[in-house]
């Protein structure tokens, strides 16, 4: 399920989210940096591949379905999505936008760390994407 | 003619001000959570308290915010239903192990009783069992268990949640139901809906000493 890379990319918008998600991964061991939008993480993923992507919906700039699109058009499925989303039907939303999984918030913080997991060598095998 | 589409419009946009309003809480909702399990991890056993406090506070609100936008869902006749053939009892299961984990006052049991298959939408189906879940516990005595049972019903599976209402609501004028689902009527009219959405019937009876929760949804057909 891992792509060889090792750290996970937050893209959010929202500072404290990512301050907050920053923690339990920086907790959990996992090396972790931050995009504030699509277009942002687009250049932080081509300087260097992450294990995984968290990405939110709903940013300025470039949203994370324009992000998504543009993801799997230069990297296939090399890099894995997490959608993380408030939507109702957090499911069907992840999947229309490509994700590989999805975070619906509110969520729990073994939640995070169990999804994670999945995508990250050496942090534990996780369970299978709900997807 | 004017004046009702006027009415009309201002409802619509109520209702679209509503739903984005409780779309735009579950991200604070979230770093809030959040935030309280990383303090856990940290605190001493007397600051356990106040995370555990602040936890249960959040799930409150995260319930009052995920009822009010099926509300405006269903006042709009936009609830929808992404319906798939799943097994009930790990759904149970995962809800009435968030109930206990999340419950400072009772003890919430899971007694599953049949491999039961139905045709649902998870989302709302969790909805639903968390509801009824948490309107049980809110109206037990303290101390006492929230019992849920899942059985096979002739064409329907039942889900039956049983618990002892407080006796300080309990009246001396014999069984009744002496309890409220919940504080402003949202969450039994939203779980009804759910539930008739889904062809099943919601139920509620008293005995003496307990009131039951049943909740009916039709089984699934298996097409040959």
């Amino acid at each position: 399920m891992n792509n060889g890379a090792d750290d996970v990319l937050i893209v959010d918008d929202d500072p404290d989210m990512v301050t907050i998600i920053r923690i339990m991964l920086d907790d959990a061991g996992y090396q972790v940096r931050s995009a504030r939008n699509g277009k942002e993480a687009l250049e932080s993923v081509a300087a260097k591949m992450p294990a995984v992507v968290l990405l939110d919906i709903l940013m300025p700039v470039m949203d994370g379905w324009q992000c998504a699109r543009e993801l799997r058009a230069r990297y296939g499925r090399r890099v894995p999505i997490v959608v993380v989303t408030a939507a109702e039907h957090a499911g069907a939303r992840a999947a229309q936008v490509g994700g590989d999984d999805v975070l619906a918030k509110p969520f729990e913080m073994a939640e995070l760390l169990r999804i994670v997991a999945r995508y990250v060598p050496g942090k534990g095998s996780g369970s299978a994407s709900t997807l | 003619m004017h004046d009702i589409t006027a009415t009309e419009h201002m409802d619509r946009l109520r209702d679209e001000l509503f739903t984005e309003t409780a779309h735009a809480l579950k991200t604070p909702i979230s770093v809030i959570k959040s935030a309280s399990q990383v303090l856990a991890a940290r605190a001493t056993p007397e600051l356990l308290k106040s995370t555990a406090l602040i936890e249960r506070q959040c799930v409150r609100v995260e319930r009052l915010v995920e009822n009010l936008l099926a509300l405006s869902r269903i006042r709009s006749n936009t609830l929808q239903l992404h319906q798939v053939s799943l097994e009930l009892g790990p759904v149970i299961e995962e809800v009435v192990n968030q109930a206990r984990r999340i419950s400072n006052t009772h003890n919430v049991l899971y007694r599953p009783g049949a491999d039961i298959r139905i045709r649902a939408d998870r989302e709302r189906l969790v909805m639903m069992l968390r509801n009824a879940t948490d309107a049980a516990a809110r109206a037990s005595r303290p101390g006492r268990p929230v019992t849920v049972r899942l059985d096979r019903r002739g064409a329907d599976a039942e889900i039956a949640v049983a618990f002892y209402p407080d006796s300080a609501n309990h009246s001396s004028e014999g069984p009744q139901k002496d309890y409220e689902f919940d504080d402003l009527g949202v969450g039994r009219y939203v779980t009804a809906t759910i539930v008739e959405a889904h062809g099943g019937t919601l139920t509620e009876e008293a005995d003496e000493t307990s009131t039951t929760i049943r909740i009916r949804l039709p089984l699934l057909v298996e097409s040959s």
